[in-house]
């Protein structure tokens, strides 16, 4: 049922002398947006805790284009932490928006970024605590239309059953054209099906009710979902996609936040879109094709952000900030433009191969922290397997590189249970880390050798939908276990410190990467039976989720170890990143043989098909070389 | 390095009475930014705004008397120096005044000696005579005994609490004290408070809400007590 919307500050200020950290419910920041006028009105959630969720990006984007469309107003809402949730419930408290005060359950839509696997279960926390039915048929005609969204839809299937509607892709034009037709639906009477049977009609959404789920030959136990007949819905749904990054704003969202948050800094995306090709990654299929903003477009968005901001911060960001064509003019450029206000340029990652002397001298101004690279595995047969077209030179440049320029800290990431891997490889991660520390003792003299530290992050490779590697199982735990301890025991130097993910949660997260529709029921009895922040390390509890599984009759290690072969109907088939599958087999056995894949902003076009498909094609600004 | 110091009077009211410290120091640091303001900057390995501010108000307490000292690097009228920071900031962490002070006037941190505090008590059963009775316990042991951050801890009040009075304005009891603080440590408003609603003292009566306003905070001279703003100085180009 829906709620009255009216303000309800008064009711949680009695609780906020009794929480940690009571800035993540006052609202009232710089920049946020308080429209009372339009009578349409949208609530995005991030379902995790508001420092986390306000440095998200996409939900900036989407709040401040939801909030630039005729007639609709945007809020936003962040999962309330653990003591605030329960002293809401205690006082009989719904979730609120935070701009204006008032009840989730008030608004016409409510979207949720699907952030990652993980905060599945804070989904359906954020929507009980709203008093929204967690289940979309369960809704009633009044309750809002419950929409997700972002980077985890790719097998949306396990939290299907939460969502009315899915966007599919680039978010700023779809999300709008969605809220617009529950506007001119709920405007002309219409019911909340015939609501659904016109979003199944805007591209790039997909609306789980109207698709049924059909097991059978050729399919895995989860089945696939198939449009109901005589419904609107696509076989297909394919992405949405924007094909020139610099027709948007820059600058979408100026909220600046009382509180530290995890990116507590002025972000400027500075180009979306991957081809590298990683075969293990799924936002290198998802997000393609690349798009760069123009050089001029950045630096004065990076400029007039801290102005309007007051941040004392820029940072680039996207998925791979060096690769853009004029990445080294813009940093220089934006150097010379805060010089003496205190503020720092930074960009999140650095790859190995496009990390060079002039990039080195212009990040981080004066400061020199750490500097992170992923190589990703550690033997040059496995790289080129996973196609991180990166090599030992690479490695041993970029550090060079580094130390010489005063970084004293240095973060390796590595993957874990990639297909193919051996003992072998795993040993090769210390050896490589090992060879940065001896640069680093080569370079940097002895007096000043006290603050050097190269450290190495293993996670646990993950298989996911749309990827090359979409047909791999996990590594079986055990396995994983044995190797964390060879890794452990195959790094010798104490300078070189040493971290790997928790089995557990990567097991459950290849579990809910793998598993169709049924799984929601499993999410929905582990939630019931207390999971919730389970991307948070003191929070996670397998055993209860092991055990909800097991309710159910699902085996969650068996499930997510279980390979599939090639030709078999995956429970994702139905929504399209617009990659030809037959790309992705392909690759899949030139990994299998060793062989490598250009990068097609440098070389010429590899065939992945998004750009026909999207009728889209790469956007490069300067000349990648 | 010469500069020109700026001393900053604002509040932190409504909503914001939740930031805590370091949060209330970030915002004004942005604050500052974004309103353009020529501020100098330090030198060294971290360059940071040269800024400092006055004691820290606990989360959740009321003021309309919080004081910065921003060191500019050239001079900017005084209105057009507050218009801009009012206009930069959110309403309730909003400049109400400002002056030129002498750079090299004391650190306001250590200088503000002298804070009066007032808390309005409101609850069920709860009287002036009672909260009086409760206050006039805790007065005459001399002490409080508080746990803070699990530790245990005593603030002398002969030293600490200069006075106290107790008001009642309907159904709510105003405590209203005057306190001194020194290297030797100062008195909490919820130190205090603490010790007058726990330890049974109230007999029955309970508070269920409990507003901290912090009403205005002074240096101890020789001569009577001194405003922040009184050292303003005459400055020009």
């Amino acid at each position: 049922m829906r709620l009255a919307r009216e303000p309800m500050f008064d009711r949680i200020e009695p609780l906020l002398p009794k929480v940690e950290k009571p800035t993540r419910y006052i609202d009232g920041e710089w920049g946020a947006i308080h429209d009372e006028e339009s009578e349409f009105r949208v609530c995005l959630i991030y379902p995790d805790t508001y420092e986390i969720g306000l440095s998200n990006m996409g939900l900036a984007i989407l709040y401040s284009a939801i909030n630039s469309a005729e007639g609709m107003a945007c809020e936003r809402s962040y999962l309330p932490w653990v003591d605030m949730a329960d002293l809401m419930r205690e006082s009989e408290v719904p979730l609120l928006a935070l701009e204006s005060s008032c009840p989730v359950a008030s608004f016409d839509v409510v979207g949720f970024t699907l952030a990652h696997e993980m905060a599945c279960t804070n989904i359906l926390e954020a929507l009980d605590l709203s008093r929204i039915p967690v289940r979309a048929s369960d809704r009633a005609e009044d309750d809002p239309i419950v929409l997700g969204g972002g980077p985890s839809v790719w097998n949306c299937e396990p939290m299907a059953p939460a969502f009315d509607a899915v966007l599919l892709g680039d978010g700023e034009e779809g999300i709008v054209d969605m809220c617009r037709c529950v506007k001119d639906g709920r405007s002309q009477g219409l019911s909340r099906s015939q609501i659904l049977e016109n979003l199944a009609c805007v591209q790039g959404v997909y609306v789980p009710s109207l698709y049924d789920i059909v097991v059978g030959e050729g399919t895995t136990p989860w089945g696939v979902a198939v449009a109901r007949e005589g419904s609107n819905a696509p076989a297909k749904v394919v992405k949405r996609v924007i094909p020139d990054l610099s027709a948007t704003d820059p600058l979408p969202s100026g909220i600046v936040p009382f509180m530290h948050t995890v990116f507590d800094r002025q972000a400027i995306e500075v180009l979306r879109g991957c081809a590298r090709g990683c075969r293990f990654c799924q936002a290198g299929i998802t997000y393609r094709p690349v798009r760069e903003r123009p050089q001029d477009q950045v630096v004065a968005a990076c400029c007039k952000g801290l102005d309007r901001s007051g941040y004392d911060e820029v940072s680039l960001t996207s998925l791979s900030t060096t690769d853009h064509s004029e990445c080294a003019q813009i940093l220089h450029r934006l150097n010379a433009s805060v010089a003496g206000k205190g503020v720092r340029v930074s960009i999140p990652s650095q790859r190995l191969d496009s990390f060079g002397v002039d990039m080195a001298l212009e990040v981080a101004g004066d400061k020199r922290g750490g500097l992170t690279f992923a190589p990703e595995a550690g033997t040059q047969r496995l790289r080129d397997v996973i196609n991180k077209n990166v090599t030992e030179g690479d490695l041993e440049r970029a550090a060079r590189n580094a130390f010489e320029n005063g970084w004293r800290r240095m973060k390796l990431y590595f993957m874990m249970g990639l297909p193919t891997e051996t003992d072998e490889d795993i040993v090769a991660i210390p050896a490589a880390a090992q060879r940065v520390l001896e640069i680093a003792r080569d370079v940097i003299p002895k007096g000043q050798r006290g603050g050097v530290s190269v450290s190495i992050s293993v996670a646990v490779f993950v298989p996911k939908a749309h990827t090359p590697f979409q047909w791999c199982g996990q590594l079986p735990i055990d396995e994983v276990r044995r190797r964390q301890r060879l890794l452990v025991e195959s790094t010798h130097d104490r300078a070189i410190r040493v971290s790997y993910h928790d089995a557990e949660t990567s097991l459950l997260e290849a579990f809910l990467s793998k598993g169709g529709r049924a799984v929601f029921d499993v999410i929905e009895d582990a939630w019931r039976s207390g999971c919730r922040f389970d991307a948070w390390s003191d929070h996670f509890r397998y055993d209860i989720w092991d055990a909800a599984a097991t309710r159910h009759g699902y085996d969650i290690p068996a499930i997510a170890s279980q390979g599939t072969p090639v030709g078999t109907r995956l429970p994702w088939e139905h929504t399209s990143p617009g990659v030809d599958p037959g790309f992705l087999e392909r690759e899949w056995r030139r990994a299998l043989d060793g062989i490598t894949t250009q990068d097609c902003t440098r070389t010429s076009c590899v065939g992945c098909g998004v750009c026909p498909t999207l009728g889209v094609s790469n956007v490069i600004a300067g000349d990648r070389s | 390095m010469s500069g020109f110091m700026l001393r900053v009077g604002y509040g932190k009211t409504g909503r914001l009475r939740y930031l805590g410290h370091l949060e209330v120091l970030g915002s004004i640091d942005r604050i500052v930014r974004r309103a353009g303001l020529p501020f100098a900057v330090s030198q060294g390995f971290s360059p940071h705004m040269r800024i400092a501010f006055s004691p820290a108000l606990p989360v959740g307490a009321l003021s309309e008397c919080e004081w910065f000292d921003l060191m500019l690097t050239s001079l900017v009228p005084v209105e057009e120096a507050l218009g801009a920071l009012v206009d930069a900031s959110p309403r309730e962490l909003a400049p109400t005044r400002a002056a030129y002070v002498d750079p090299r006037s004391p650190a306001l941190g250590a200088w503000l000696d002298r804070v009066d505090w007032e808390i309005r008590l409101v609850g069920g059963g709860l009287t002036v005579d009672c909260v009086r009775a409760a206050l006039d316990d805790v007065v005459s042991s001399g002490h409080v005994d508080y746990l803070r951050s699990g530790k245990p801890r005593t603030v002398d009040l002969r030293r600490t609490l200069v006075s106290c009075d107790v008001r009642g304005t309907g159904p709510d009891v105003l405590l209203g004290f005057k306190t001194r603080s020194s290297n030797d440590g100062a008195l909490r408003p919820d130190v205090l408070a603490g010790a007058i609603l726990g330890d049974s003292r109230l007999e029955g009566a309970s508070c269920e809400l409990m507003d901290v306003r912090k009403i205005g905070q002074w240096h101890e001279g020789e001569d009577g007590l001194i405003s922040p703003l009184d050292l303003a100085v005459t400055t020009s180009a």
